[in-house]
């Protein structure tokens, strides 16, 4: 009895997967929800508030809550025993106990053996018996009930024939003839009704509802179970207005099958709509069959709003319907992430959106006019809220305000919109607003709330040029990390040492830097990077000394190496410090997820000529390394080359095809950080000026690294080497630059004429002359024959020739 | 002229005269059967009987994951007593199922699977042709997974042949998406779009964005059948710009003027509320209609052999159903899969 099965609707079609193609997101997260759906009058109502992330709201839970689910079946029966039974051992009774527990109690009238759930002096006198009966024969029909619903796949499924039916039907009749108690004889039809119906016997079952149920005239909660059943077989009779009504009646006179009898009603064309209409008695029931329309995802809720409206003002489905709508409106305004977009569609409604929102203002306003609704005040903050998205933001502040209610959770959504509206509307921000802003920020205690100011005032400072609080509304530093942008590094060092910060400002500090000192260190940090890889060494190195040299910023991680099957712990670059004296190395063939001992092969940078390099370096001994070399590769003789060589290295390492790519972008491993170099954005990012706010900052990388520098190095270190194996290396070296130029100005290309199509592309003439020079210049060389059996291309190159 | 020109022109002329003397290749045309209940109306027996359709693709059930659960959906009920065809079962796998899924239920998969077609033909005693088909969309991500469940269901030798469908996009990028161990492969020349994105291009199928993908058809190492569409649906926009599909809608069903204007070619408004198709639609709402004619499938068949598509013997549309065979007489199926 306790799993139900909708065998009644053979509805589950065939979905359009087959020609679509799919995605999967939690679509409930991607919006700033500020209108509290739950303030509906009628909580029953609930399941039907909006969510697309599943078929049915229900509220989330705060932390450490359980969620009460009330258990109706259980309290019907709690009553039948005039409250004496607990619910623990009437669930017990009810879903637990099997056929022989219960018949040994019949026919011993004695607990003998009996579970103690089950001792219960109720019983053994003769109502309690005659619910033991019936219990009996409920679980007998249960097997016929939930046909192995737990098992998905049918094959294994039991199937009801005839004779099976009319053997349990036979025994049904006859316990309905002896029990003599109504709401018992009730459940009876109910099992009867149902039985029929799971078995496909539909006149069974409307007959059984009609002989057997309606004839008791009880209108309680088993009632309504058996007309839902009493649905079902009129749906499978095709009787669709009968049974849409049936659901109709189920739906609005139960609180536990409100969503079955929605899944069960369904209308196919106007007429049966019509015919459903007119079967309805009750205002109320009219009001049901527009909700049950409107709740559809699809539904122009609106629509259903004023034609219940039109029948049943007061009715508690408006509110359902009203919420829906807003909500709906509520995500296409607000959605999160869309600043990167052309223009930005947060609180501004496109023309289509903006006339519904004006019809939904006209509907609420006409209703509070009328006062025909049930309750004003929750309209009122409805409609406040609605001006709100309509950018009414003054009308919104001023009817929020105007909310008198005893209904805290009203009040508490007035002030939401009230305040909302307030920031909306500012049109600069200074220090009075910012004290109105830190206040509400120690008051709301809706964390959508706080990310939705974040996400104004972010777009407002951004507006007036306060880059730094813009960039704080939404990052710590370490959005910098993939993106040294140097106005906001600057704007953030100002911003720091600002004196007598307001108390927003302190808690911007707070809550992004941490506190001020430690703040300025990672800033002059990220400034510093920032000159590093823009090669303007000196000022780097200005600003590297006013950080520890044991400053660190990355925590040590750790990885999965496929290589050794087992988990790694990273102890390499920090952020700072722990750069590895490879940074100057090279190697034929390497990969990423390669030990650097592995990686990296040569061993020039450990000339004693370059003493200076140390075998870790922090950021400021590496700018003095490269300082060093620069000094070093305007010399004309084996020292000059070398020293062009070492920084031809240091170059390419630092590209997106080198070992130490991850260090410019602060990250320890280096394949992590693929999806920067996926980023086809990132040479030509959007301005941040024209963004909506600095959301999802972290995700604009702009450093790009080319391969020219390293390129042109090897082949000067080439050009003053007279060491043949140093000047084969460099070569190849420069090989390699030559085919990341290559990768990179093609990768746009469509499949077809792309080198995965046509790999030949990767080593032909045109595309490799550096393979041409090694080969013409250098295969005499020990490196030569390293190069032929490491590099695949090369030894390609070689063969097609 | 040299030589080797010279053997060059006289090879060619042996293959023209090798092909010129073979007979029209004899394409079989098939269809797809994808509702929940299999009835076949007396339209659609027609069709069948003068297209001299001997095997019909027919989907059983889907496979989907639900809150991390591998189960069926939309299991076929087959009511007819008699069905001439042979039957293929079409199993259609969400994407979803393969991620992250291991091997030991995989293996389950395919014992449910087998248990599941055999249950389905004892009840509906119909003829079973040797051949079962997979249909999955699948991606790089999820390609090891399916090919084992392919792998695994072969193993179990409960037909002859396996052969599963193979996306535009498959074909195109088949060095990241992998190439499933089976049989045969159909190629579903449609879909090119996305239907929700309700601008000018017919996301059935578009035919110079379906070219697109098919310049390396000719190495595709399995044989491929193709799958051309019949169908046609309606994409119905509402106030929030939220999108609907309502399959199977025609022109004619958007003809009342009292209840849908249409604004230009394709797109109409609703005037007045009223049902299409069990669906609910209120005035001001946009319609896009989506249709398939025979002289776009038989643009589609002229690029499909124009990039050296090696045929093989079987034309499937899909779908069949009496409202898509509205677009196409017996005649032009017949033309189209002649044409291949």
């Amino acid at each position: 009895m306790k799993k139900y099965i909708i065998l009644f609707l053979s509805l589950i079609l065939a979905n359009n997967s087959h020609v679509l193609a799919c995605s999967w997101y939690d679509p409930d997260e991607d919006y700033y929800n500020l209108f509290d759906q739950n303030l509906i009058a009628d909580p029953s109502l609930s399941p039907f508030l909006l969510t697309y992330y599943s078929s049915y709201y229900e509220k989330p839970l705060e932390e450490g809550e359980v969620r009460e689910v009330i258990n109706y079946n259980i309290e019907e029966w709690k009553k039948f025993f005039d409250g004496k039974i607990v619910n623990a051992d009437l669930n017990y009774l009810v879903y637990e106990s099997t056929i022989g527990e219960l018949s040994k109690i019949l026919a011993t009238n004695s607990f003998a053996k009996a579970p103690s759930e089950l001792m219960h002096s109720e019983f053994l006198v003769e109502k309690g018996k005659a619910a033991l009966e019936y219990l009996v024969f409920a679980k007998k029909c249960e097997q016929w009930a939930t046909l192995n619903s737990s098992d998905d796949w049918t094959y294994s499924r039991k199937k009801m024939d005839k004779p099976a039916f009319m053997a349990t039907a036979k025994e049904g009749n006859l316990l309905y003839a002896k029990t003599e108690n109504k709401e018992l004889k009730l459940r009876i039809a109910y099992q009867l009704v149902r039985l029929s119906h799971y078995g496909g016997f539909n006149d069974d079952a409307i007959r059984y509802f009609t002989t057997y149920v309606e004839p008791l005239g009880i209108k309680n909660l088993i009632y309504y179970y058996a007309l839902e059943q009493k649905g079902g077989a009129l749906f499978n009779q095709k009787k669709y207005a009968e049974a849409a009504y049936t659901f109709v009646k189920v739906f609005d006179n139960t609180p536990d099958r409100k969503v079955s009898s929605y899944n069960s009603f369904r209308i196919w064309n106007q007429l049966q709509f019509s015919d459903a209409l007119k079967l309805c008695i009750t205002p109320e029931e009219k009001a049901a069959l527009y909700a049950m329309r409107g709740y559809h995802n699809f539904s122009n809720g609106l629509k259903e709003m004023e034609n219940i409206y039109s029948v049943a003002p007061a009715s508690a489905k408006i509110e359902l319907l009203a919420v829906r709508e807003l909500n709906k409106a509520e995500r296409a305004l607000m959605e999160l992430g869309v600043n990167y977009g052309d223009t930005s569609s947060f609180l501004n409604p496109k023309t289509s959106l903006h006339s519904y929102l004006i019809k939904m203002i006209k509907f609420s306003e006409e209703a509070i006019k009328e006062n025909k609704i049930k309750r004003v005040d929750f309209w009122k903050a409805y409609l406040a809220h609605l001006y709100f998205l309509n950018n009414q933001y003054a009308k919104a502040e001023t009817l929020s305000k105007s909310i008198i209610s005893t209904d805290k959770a009203l009040i508490q959504q007035a002030k939401r919109t009230e305040f909302s509206s307030y920031l909306a509307g500012l049109n600069k921000i200074g220090i009075a607003e910012e004290d109105i802003i830190f206040s509400r920020f120690l008051k709301t205690t809706s964390t959508d709330e706080r990310s939705f100011i974040y996400e104004v005032l972010g777009h407002k400072y951004l507006v007036q040029n306060d880059l730094a609080k813009a960039f704080l509304c939404h990052n710590n530093l370490s959005s910098l990390y993939a993106n040294h942008d140097i106005k906001i590094c600057n704007a953030l060092i100002d911003f720091v040492s600002k004196k007598d910060k307001n108390s927003l400002e302190n808690k911007l500090v707070k809550d992004q830097l941490g506190d001020e000192k430690s703040g300025s260190i990672a800033l002059n940090d990220i400034k510093g990077t920032y000159y590093l890889f823009a090669g303007d060494y000196a000022t780097a190195l200005e600003l590297f000394k006013k950080v520890p040299s044991d400053y660190s910023c990355l925590n040590n991680i750790t990885r999965y190496n496929y290589n050794l099957a087992s988990e790694e712990t990273l102890d390499g670059f920090n952020g700072y410090g722990k750069i590895s004296a490879k940074i100057f190395s090279n190697s034929v063939r390497f990969y990423f997820e390669d030990n650097e001992a592995k990686a990296l092969t040569d061993l020039t940078f450990k000339d004693k000529a370059f003493y200076f390099i140390t075998d870790q370096m922090n950021k400021q001994q590496l700018v003095e390394s490269i300082l060093q070399l620069q000094k070093l590769s305007v010399k004309k003789d084996e020292i000059g080359a070398m020293a062009n060589y070492l920084l031809a290295n240091y170059f390419f390492n630092i590209t997106a095809a080198g070992y130490y790519r991850n260090i410019p972008y602060y990250e320890q491993g280096n394949y992590s950080i693929y999806s920067y170099y996926n980023n086809s954005g990132s040479d030509n990012p959007k301005p941040f000026e024209k963004l909506y706010n600095f959301n999802g900052f972290a995700n604009r990388a702009t450093l790009s690294f080319g391969y020219e520098s390293a390129m042109n190095l090897y082949l000067k270190a080439e050009e003053l080497s007279q060491n043949q194996e140093f000047k084969a290396r460099s070569v190849f070296m420069a090989s390699k630059c030559e085919l990341e130029t290559y990768h990179k100005k093609n990768e746009d290309l469509p499949y077809e004429l792309s080198y995965w199509a046509k790999p030949w592309q990767l080593y032909s003439d045109t595309n490799r002359p550096m393979f041409a020079r090694l080969k013409r210049y250098y295969s005499k060389t020990k490196f030569f024959t390293e190069a032929k059996t490491n590099c695949v291309y090369f030894k390609y190159y070689l063969n097609a020739r | 002229m040299n030589k080797k020109y010279n053997y060059l022109v006289g090879f060619l002329l042996l293959i023209y005269i090798f092909c010129a003397c073979k007979k029209p290749h004899q394409k079989e045309v098939s269809f797809y059967y994808w509702n929940t209940q299999f009835k076949l109306d007396s339209t659609e027996k027609k069709y069948l009987s003068q297209l001299q359709v001997n095997n019909l693709y027919v989907r059983f059930f889907d496979i989907v994951k639900e809150n991390g659960k591998i189960k069926p959906n939309a299991i076929i009920q087959i009511d007819t007593t008699h069905i001439s065809e042979n039957i293929i079962p079409v199993i259609f796998i969400e994407n979803e199922v393969f991620r992250n899924t291991d091997n030991v239920s995989i293996d389950d998969l395919v014992d449910h699977v087998t248990k599941q077609i055999d249950f389905i033909c004892q009840h509906s005693k119909i003829k079973l042709s040797n051949e079962i088909q997979f249909d999955c969309d699948w991606t790089a991500t999820t390609a090891k997974s399916y090919f084992y469940f392919l792998k695994k269901y072969k193993e179990k030798k409960q037909q002859n042949i396996v052969s599963a469908t193979i996306r535009l996009h498959q074909i195109k990028d088949k060095s990241k998406t992998g190439i499933p161990n089976i049989d045969k492969g159909v190629l579903m020349y449609y879909s090119t779009g996305n239907p929700l994105d309700f601008d000018d291009k017919n996301s059935i199928l578009d035919n110079k964005t379906a070219e697109n993908y098919i310049s390396n058809i000719s190495d595709y190492p399995i044989p491929l059948d193709i799958a051309l569409p019949i169908y046609s649906w309606a994409i119905v926009k509402n106030e929030f710009s939220e999108t609907k599909l309502l399959g199977g809608v025609q022109k004619r069903e958007l003809a009342d003027t009292s209840f849908f204007g249409e604004i230009k070619k394709d797109f109409y408004v609703v005037k007045q509320s009223n049902y299409l198709k069990g669906i609910y639609l209120y005035e001001d709402q946009k319609i896009k209609l989506e249709t398939i004619f025979p002289k776009d499938l038989l643009i589609a068949t002229k690029n499909i052999k124009k990039n050296g598509y090696k045929h093989s013997n079987r034309v499937i549309f899909y779908n069949i159903d009496a409202v898509n065979l509205d677009n196409f007489s017996i005649e032009d199926l017949n033309k189209i899969s002649k044409s291949l």
